[in-house]
């Protein structure tokens, strides 16, 4: 005996079908628009994108079915075939799904905790050789700072300092050119799509030459590295095969895709609130001091025990989540709580509303560092979550912590503008701080130079 | 004397291997036929001296992916 299926409610104010449904309300803020959804509606949403149905599913308990369920059922792949392209044939959502598998396992054994001890300090050399050129006090746009750091941090510890300090800025260019072209879905101009789509696959084959080039030199060399290339060179699928200088390319820009922005912006957040909020960044500068002084900063055992800069990050990570529309494609009707969500739509989860449900995060719409972690693990979803989680999580934090090791002793930091200028925008499927994203800067006076 | 039990929720795992740094007499990290590299727990019910090395396996994965149950 089945019960009828309860139904979803549909959001409000969507156009016609042909004209998009709310397909262009999503695209002006994505993390907004969805926002407004669950207000309205609740736990679950429907919506129209553009002629695919999409519901969007709130709360722990909605997340934790979300993340659960059989791959083959409700299905990320499906949802992001149109990354294909960028990160190559092969790898990912490009590959059948055992082979995706053995590739996250690659993914995780590069970003596991014994080769962080060898990340950590050249995270904090990049952060070192950046603030170098400040100077006493100054102001920096630190959504650009950010990314730029974090290109660095990235390239070095993917692929070693070689490649590091000779070929940052064409590598830059390349994964700038295939960014890009992840936005193109949104172009409403088939010839400007045409020819983002045309530069991608030219940035897509040189960024394979350069990765073949490292390679075969490295293989010719015998040099053992420790980074993640040394990694991927390395390491072999069940049956014996390594991957191919195709399939490593794909494992460097798929790492890069799922890493950079969004650490850089975690770091940009990060640092406004600390600005922000002076009185409770002052515990955080006295947690830094009193590591940065104790020879042992880079030591993994007692970055993880800075639990009150690590506060200040998952705090900024709750309230302003860069990644918020994480999809998945249903394949087999999909029921909960007695709704059934129908084959051939989308299921989407939100951090950003997510993050701001009462009932998990008491007074949710304010900053606060000592908040205690949810009762449930689900309601903070800032890496998504199960299987599919972002497996580069550990990383991001650790990075995180070990550039504002650096930058907080030796500098403090002041808003430039008014509060409400550091705004969240999204022009693409990222939260970040709109730009310029000015803050002041002065050495500290407070503290004995080292 | 109390006892404590550890469990792990493997569909969490993805291998990270804080909770060997933490606490190696407990837990290894073991590679699985397909997929993430997963947490394999050597010793269910560990020592009582071990307990504080297990509360920061479970405080510290990044995954919360561990839990220390008491039993009696």
């Amino acid at each position: 005996m089945t019960q009828p299926s309860k139904p979803i409610p549909f959001v409000s104010g969507a156009k016609s079908s042909d004209e998009g449904g709310h397909f262009e309300e999503f695209c002006a803020h994505p993390a907004f628009f969805l926002l407004r959804a669950y207000k309205e509606c609740g736990e679950l949403a429907e919506f129209d994108m553009g002629g695919r149905n999409t519901v969007l599913m709130v709360g722990p308990e909605a997340h934790e079915a979300v993340f659960r369920v059989d791959d083959d059922k409700v299905s990320a792949r499906e949802a992001y075939q149109f990354m294909v392209p960028i990160f190559g044939k092969g790898v990912q959502y490009g590959a059948p799904l055992d082979i995706e598998r053995q590739q996250l396992r690659m993914h995780s054994r590069g970003l596991a905790s014994e080769k962080m001890n060898h990340y950590a300090p050249i995270i904090a050399k990049e952060a070192e050789d950046w603030i170098a050129g400040w100077g006493d006090s100054g102001e920096i746009d630190f959504y650009e700072g950010f990314a730029d750091l974090t290109i660095k941090t990235s390239t070095h510890c993917l692929l070693g300092s070689e490649f590091r300090y000779s070929l940052t800025d064409e590598f830059a260019e390349l994964y700038h050119t295939l960014g890009a072209a992840a936005d193109a879905g949104g172009l409403q101009d088939p010839g400007a799509q045409k020819e983002a789509y045309e530069a991608r696959d030219q940035a897509r084959a040189r960024l394979e030459e350069l990765i073949t080039e490292r390679v075969d030199l490295r293989r010719a060399s015998d040099e053992v590295h420790m980074d993640l290339l040394q990694v991927y060179m390395d390491t072999t699928y069940p049956d014996g095969r390594h991957l191919t200088t195709s399939e490593i390319a794909g494992m460097i820009v798929w790492f890069m895709f799922a890493g950079h922005h969004t650490s850089a912006n975690t770091a940009a957040w990060t640092l406004v609130e600390l600005a922000r909020y002076p009185d409770l960044a002052t515990a955080v500068v006295c947690e830094v001091d009193e590591v940065m002084s104790s020879g042992q900063q880079f030591d993994l055992k007692v970055l993880r025990r800075m639990s009150r800069l690590e506060g200040f990050i998952r705090e900024a990570l709750r309230v302003h989540p860069p990644l918020n529309t994480l999809t998945r494609r249903v394949i087999e009707d999909f029921e909960y709580k007695g709704h059934v969500v129908e084959k051939g739509k989308n299921v989407m989860l939100c951090p950003y509303v997510a993050h701001r449900l009462e009932s998990c995060f008491e007074n949710a719409e304010v900053f606060n560092p000592d908040r205690p972690a949810p009762d449930n693990p689900f309601a903070l979803i800032p890496f998504g979550g199960g299987q599919r989680k972002c497996v580069g999580n550990a990383f991001a934090i650790l990075q995180v912590k070990v550039i504002f090791s650096v930058l907080l002793h030796h500098y403090e930091f002041e808003l430039a503008g008014p509060p409400g200028e550091y705004a969240e925008i999204m022009p693409s499927l990222i939260l970040r701080p709109s730009d310029p994203c000015i803050l002041r800067y002065r050495r500290r006076t407070d503290r004995q130079a080292a | 004397m109390s006892k404590y039990k550890v469990e792990v929720d493997l569909m969490l795992c993805q291998g990270h291997g804080v909770c060997v740094e933490e606490c190696p007499e407990v837990f290894e990290v073991v590679d699985m036929d397909s997929g993430y590299p997963k947490v394999r727990v050597k010793a269910e019910y560990p020592d009582e001296g071990l307990r504080s090395k297990v509360e920061d396996a479970v405080r510290f994965c990044p995954n919360q992916t561990i839990q220390l149950i008491e039993v009696g």
